[in-house]
């Protein structure tokens, strides 16, 4: 990305993944994203619900839900093809290596255990310490690093906050000192403020512990906000793979232009919003050839019967798939 | 000629008792979910109120559809009071205001067509003078709410509507009864990027072609900024700042408005800037700080924010905030111009 690239952490490459359906049926989820992911690096994973972006990430993890199938193409993890690890070996990497907040989590608390018992849980599950005093202690730095002091780890969830809740649920993913955290929609359901304060607190993580760090969300605002990169997707596949500035200011696929005119921007109140007309295609009823194609407002005749592939368009990275760029921009 | 507000609040609270701090104590504690709320919603104008959750914003929508009964103060509807009103006086009331609600996805009955969904408000306030005219109400509503033609939508399900088009349902069931304001709380927050444009210029088309007012309730307001015209602020149960949404957005007096405008997303990656962020969460609205009540989060309080609590202060003609710097700081306004609006008639 800049002159000075960091060391690269991840690479996925032409991943596809399928959900089975109970009469053998196979629904495209994902089909065909690569993305890479270095040192500290923020990538901002955007969509409309149902787009694929948690299937993804569960992908990485492998911790797809028995009916999803990892149909093609390869994880890379520090060099380690994820894909042939076996369960234990993957185990390994789960939450040490790569560790995840589920959206919604925070909601997910144990209510009769206090927070610190469950941040202790999740140490004991992947990185056990022996001794209790050192635990305890390794808990309350956990909690400091969140900005929660040490004192309250013996709350409970419904003594927290929502924004405390979250905080807790980004400590326990830290417990085991990841390389890349996942953190799928972490503000979705919080005010601005608190949204500011987990959005600064992130920051503040791959500042201090280089923490490589993909952010799940529909929110282009908060992308534009703290991300380098950002991947957008549409119905299963990669709309457009670019530097964040490239997105919000030169973006070439017509659905990441419209997804940008949707948001209301407070430094030009006044643009029209745009919608997009219709809704996202359903996984069993997906368009023959573009996915984007029937809400698409340049579509020709081309993008309803052949899919585009990923077009690259520059040495940097920038992908989309869109015949409109086919040939270069 | 200046028209006179379709609705007038003026200091209202609201407290819900939450029983007492110990068994043998004698003081009863009280949230303080409204703290002396006072505004004006203009024929046909569109007002946001914004503020975190918990500030006592749905408690307001909620006093003013007659669910809660405020505790104090008084709402005027078209220049009569309605603070008391009961039954019949009520309901026809709630004729005049309708509430859109924040879940589309929520607040459709699933065994309900579209047709009842929208019909049922004529029956409850005996509108259904005859069938034909229902029908006629019916899908008038539904092609106002933007569901064109209405005859592919009367027999469908709530589930086999998009999250888009629910939220239509939901507006046209409020439609039906023709009110003249409608109370939208945060009406687009659950629902995707892509169609919460579609429902905005909804409600900004039914203003210019019904003429009907609306209040809107967000925490966000960059879609304020899009909607409104006039903003008001809320924290802890009152208003901090109000005025016209430019001169709020542009030159905003309060901290708090300046935190929260600083904090908003703006889709732009080369405009990221400084955020104030501000500490911790709202206080409690049982213990409301002593002074200015934004003092413990305030960057930039002094000693006299503990010890006194402003009112709101003449900015501009239309601009009021409510905090010590303005008073202090601000020499563009003159004495005895400070209209408290629960003091102005």
């Amino acid at each position: 990305m800049s002159a000075a690239v960091p060391p690269l952490l991840m690479e996925v490459r032409h991943l596809s993944i399928d959900y089975i359906g109970p009469d053998k049926t196979r629904l495209k989820a994902v089909e065909d994203v690569s993305f890479t992911l270095h040192e500290s690096e923020m990538l901002g994973l955007v969509g409309e619900s149902g787009c694929g972006k948690t299937t993804l990430m569960l992908a990485v993890l492998r911790l797809l839900p028995v009916a999803g199938r990892i149909v093609s193409g390869q994880i890379f993890f520090q060099g380690r093809d994820l894909l042939a690890l076996n369960e234990n070996e993957i185990n390994q990497v789960r939450w040490r290596d790569i560790a995840m907040i589920f959206q919604g989590a925070m909601n997910a608390l144990n209510p009769v255990t206090s927070i610190g018992d469950q941040i202790a849980e999740a140490i004991q599950r992947h990185t056990p310490i022996a001794d209790r005093k050192a635990l305890h202690a390794r808990v309350a730095q956990l909690l400091d690093l969140v900005g929660i002091t040490g004192s309250r780890a013996g709350q409970y969830p419904f003594q927290f906050s929502g924004g405390m809740r979250q905080r807790a649920m980004i400590a326990m993913a830290l417990a085991c000192n990841p390389k890349i955290l996942i953190a799928d929609e972490p503000t979705t359901a919080l005010d601005v403020m608190i949204q500011a304060q987990i959005l600064e607190l992130l920051q503040d993580l791959r500042r201090q512990l280089g923490q490589a760090i993909i952010l799940v969300t529909h929110d282009l605002g908060v992308i534009a906000e703290v991300c380098d990169s950002v991947l957008v997707m549409y119905g299963g596949v990669t709309a457009e793979y670019a530097e964040v500035d490239t997105i919000y200011n030169s973006p070439v696929h017509p659905y990441t232009q419209d997804l940008i005119r949707a948001f209301p921007d407070l430094s030009n109140p006044h643009d029209k919003l745009a919608s997009i007309p219709g809704f996202p295609p359903r996984l069993d009823q997906l368009p023959a050839g573009c996915r984007f194609a029937p809400r698409c407002r340049l579509a020709f005749e081309r993008c309803q019967h052949e899919q585009p592939r990923l077009y690259e368009l520059d040495n940097h990275g920038h992908q989309a798939s869109c015949f409109l760029v086919e040939g270069g921009v | 000629m200046i028209p006179s507000p379709i609705l007038s609040i003026r200091d209202l609270r609201k407290l819900f008792p939450v029983g007492r701090p110990g068994i043998w104590s004698k003081q009863d504690r009280y949230v303080h979910a409204l703290d002396g709320v006072s505004f004006d919603l203009e024929h046909g104008g569109v007002l946001a109120l914004a503020g975190e959750s918990g500030c006592g914003k749905s408690t307001l929508a909620l006093t003013l559809m007659g669910l809660e009964r405020p505790t104090s103060g008084q709402i005027y509807f078209e220049g009569k009071e309605v603070t008391h009103l009961q039954s019949a006086g009520l309901k026809a009331l709630r004729r005049q205001i309708q509430m859109v609600f924040q879940d589309p996805y929520e607040s459709l009955n699933p065994l309900m067509t579209v047709r009842q969904i929208v019909a049922e408000p004529l029956g409850v306030h005996g509108l259904e003078r005859s069938r034909q005219e229902r029908e006629g109400r019916v899908r008038k509503a539904l092609e106002d709410a933007g569901l064109r033609p209405a005859e592919i939508f009367l027999e469908r399900l709530p589930h086999e509507l998009s999250g888009g088009q629910r939220q239509r349902v939901v507006i046209a069931a409020a439609l039906v009864l023709e009110p003249r304001v409608l109370l939208a709380d945060e009406p687009v927050s659950m629902l995707d990027v892509s169609i919460r444009a579609e429902i905005l210029n909804l409600l900004i088309e039914l203003r210019q072609s019904r003429g009907i007012s609306v209040l809107f309730i967000t925490h966000d307001l960059a879609t304020a900024a899009y909607l409104a015209e006039r903003v008001a602020v809320m924290y802890l149960g009152r208003i901090v700042e109000i005025g016209p949404i430019q001169q709020v957005l542009n030159d905003p007096q309060h901290p708090y408005t300046k935190a929260l405008l600083s904090v908003i997303p703006i889709p732009n990656p080369r405009q990221r800037r400084e955020r104030i962020i501000l500490k911790g969460a709202p206080p409690n609205p049982i213990e409301i700080p002593p002074g200015c009540r934004f003092h413990p989060r305030c960057p930039v309080a002094f000693e006299r924010c503990k010890l006194v609590d402003p009112q709101l202060t003449a900015v501009s003609a239309e601009h009021q905030a409510a905090c010590l710097l303005v008073k202090e700081g601000r020499g563009n306004h003159k004495e005895g111009e400070t209209t408290d609006p629960s003091t102005a008639r």
